[in-house]
């Protein structure tokens, strides 16, 4: 398994080939594994209720949302399209039309497939605007705006959604006991992951990330690998809006306010590039674990929202420096 | 000579037009929407957007990202509350100094550890939010004495104290970056960082250099709006990241870096006033103005796109052009 890595530090560009036989031979992954464990034992040490089951699983069932979102986004991230700035509309545009369409009786089963389909098109929509020529950033952004206020002006007031008479009887369903938002966070990684190193497209995206130019000369149809990412992200914030309305009942347009952040931080935890051209789903969703893991102990002990901001900021900053001196001791060792 | 003018800087006159043609539109439909009345409209909400749409501009012209403007800004605001028993302009020069010094910092911290501005200032703008809370003590702080703000409430024609600030700031940022050398330096790193650091401008001086007006400019911004609204919300100013990106990009300035002045950002963000006060004086809500600023921002940004597209067009037209009769020439002398 290669994998191909551009990165600039210190203003010195480098890129680099290299091979590695397995997941742990890859420095990130070991760097991001031994955070993980470093947290988990500082929240046994603190916290003794932490390892109960009943609070793994509330951990990841708050961290779920945002790490199907962090998982279907890494794909753009790796692509070189940055990230989505337009990820809490998108996710509340999807969880309000989800409770809008099931107060007017429609079956679940096809709000949900009208739901994924119409995000789907809104990404395919801007993947297409960006393969224009149009920058990532500016398209997201807009679309992000423009979507805010079509729900705004649909939904005058700005009031809460509920799905009324007809209410969703399976957001709190579980799987062999795991809850329904973790089995899909799982599928959806083992779904990205698969497709992101075991199919043409996939290492196509990655390429296109680390050498957009390079990729494109090469013969690959990078216009093509914009659409599919941004409609895979897309889609993803579909999903985990669907799924948020489903748990919840009730939706308003302030929901999911720190999503946007909250993936890019994730993602960034989980050591892919934002720049492109290397990152991995499966870390992305390690990422968001450790985001709610963190987070819920935080909430246990009590801490104010003040100090849980500083302590997940830092955290972010230094998982970040770590991965990237970890790497940079490989290349020049 | 007007018409080599007007090519020169197409840039600038351009997006002069369609403020002019968006005031005139929204003058027109809706009769409020004239005279002063507008104006003070439109400029009432320039010191808060134009401030931190400056704060963007000056680290993408360094071709870095600063997405912590929005909490820094409400830090600032914070900070200016609760040091307001020194007087007005004390509390709202601590507000600005916070910001500077705390953006040298970044700036610092980005050109000596290996991560991208994008991460760095995702994690601090986490971190400068929590710290917000932190001095706030998780609730709102008011001004103790409300008089103490009335001076930024007097106005001077169409202008008030806040909106000659940020004039003032734009115009000594504005001569900064265009006429000294450190302001060069950024244009240099941003436009071509490799060849830049070859010359010896090293990033451990431009960046926290960048940063520093980054933060000080959205210190400012968020000191003058809190201290005229009289309390300090540590949950605020979120969204001003994504408008001030929004008034940036629409003034022309580059993502990539080395493109964009000071006029550019701010003509960008007087658009967007324009807009929005326009929208506001003729009834319209909100959501609407959104929509248009989103519509607006797409089709300012299709334009510039479309526009370079033809350029390069003609230029490779060109070259093609004067490659062939180079050919035809060395023919003809070999005949």
């Amino acid at each position: 398994m290669t994998s191909v890595e551009t990165k600039r530090t210190g203003g010195k560009p480098r890129t680099e080939v290299r091979a590695g036989p397995g997941l742990l031979r890859r420095n990130a992954t070991r760097v991001i594994l031994a955070v993980l464990i470093l947290a988990v034992i500082a929240c046994v040490v603190v916290t003794p209720a932490f390892l109960t089951p009943a609070n793994i699983r509330a951990v990841v069932q708050n961290a779920a949302l945002m790490g199907i979102v962090a998982v279907t986004m890494t794909p753009m991230a790796m692509s070189g399209n940055f990230i989505s700035l337009g990820t809490q509309q998108s996710m509340v545009l999807a969880s309000m039309s989800f409770l809008a369409l099931l107060s007017q009786g429609v079956p679940a089963f096809v709000a949900v497939v009208v739901i994924l389909a119409g995000l789907t098109l809104l990404g395919v929509l801007q993947g297409v605007i960006v393969a224009l020529g149009l920058n990532s950033v500016i398209t997201t952004l807009a679309f992000g705006v423009i979507v805010v206020g079509v729900i705004q002006k649909v939904n005058s007031g700005g009031a809460d959604v509920t799905a009324g008479d007809h209410p969703v009887g399976w957001g709190a369903a579980t799987v062999l006991g795991i809850p329904l938002q973790v089995v899909v966070l799982i599928v959806v990684t083992v779904l990205v992951t698969g497709g992101m190193t075991g199919t043409t497209m996939g290492r196509r995206a990655m390429l296109t990330g680390a050498n957009a130019a390079a990729a494109k000369v090469s013969g690959i149809p990078t216009n093509r690998v914009t659409v599919g990412v941004f409609a895979l992200a897309s889609a993803g914030m579909g999903l985990a809006g669907i799924l948020g309305a489903a748990q919840f009942g009730i939706s308003g347009p302030g929901d999911f306010s720190e999503i946007t952040f909250g993936a890019a931080s994730a993602i960034l935890i989980g050591g892919t590039s934002i720049a492109g051209g290397m990152g991995s789903a499966l870390r992305s969703a390690i990422g968001a674990v450790v985001i709610g893991g963190i987070s819920r102990l935080m909430t246990l002990n009590s801490f104010t929202p003040g100090t849980r901001g500083v302590i997940e900021g830092a955290l972010v900053i230094g998982v970040v420096v770590a991965v990237e001196t970890a790497r940079l001791r490989r290349t020049r060792g | 000579m007007t018409m080599k003018f007007l090519v020169k800087y197409k840039d600038y006159v351009y997006r002069v037009a369609l403020i002019v043609g968006w005031w005139g539109v929204m003058a027109a439909i809706a009769p409020a929407f004239r005279g002063e009345a507008s104006l003070v409209g439109s400029l009432e909400f320039l010191p808060l957007l134009g401030l931190i749409a400056l704060a963007l501009t000056v680290p993408l012209i360094a071709g870095e990202f600063d997405l912590s403007v929005g909490s820094m800004a409400a830090l600032a605001g914070v900070v200016a509350v609760l040091t307001s028993p020194l007087g007005l302009a004390p509390a709202v020069l601590a507000g600005t100094l916070a910001g500077g010094a705390i953006g040298a910092l970044q700036g610092y911290g980005i050109a000596r550890l290996p991560i991208s501005s994008v991460a760095f200032t995702i994690g601090s703008l986490i971190v400068l939010r929590g710290v917000t809370y932190v001095l706030a003590n998780n609730q709102p702080v008011p001004v103790e004495d409300l008089t103490l703000t009335d001076p930024l409430f007097d106005t001077y024609g169409v202008f008030t104290i806040s909106t000659i600030a940020t004039i003032v700031v734009y115009v000594l940022v504005g001569l900064f970056l265009a006429f000294t050398r450190f302001g060069r330096e950024l244009y240099a790193v941003g436009g071509g960082r490799k060849e830049a650091l070859a010359m010896g401008i090293p990033l451990r001086r431009t960046l926290p250099l960048a940063f520093m007006f980054s933060g000080g400019c959205a210190g400012l911004a968020g000191a003058l709006a809190t201290m005229k609204g009289g309390t300090a919300d540590p949950s605020s100013y979120a969204n001003m990241l994504i408008v001030g990106i929004a008034a940036t990009l629409i003034g022309g300035v580059g993502l990539t870096g080395g493109r964009g002045t000071a006029l550019h950002a701010f003509l960008g963000s007087l658009l967007l006033c324009v807009l929005s006060a326009g929208m506001n004086f003729a009834g319209q809500t909100p959501d609407t103005t959104g929509i248009v600023t989103g519509v607006v921002l797409l089709l300012v940004i299709a334009v510039s796109v479309a526009s370079r597209a033809i350029r390069d067009r003609r230029s490779l037209a060109a070259m093609r052009q004067a490659g062939l009769e180079l050919v035809r020439g060395k023919a003809r002398a070999a005949h």
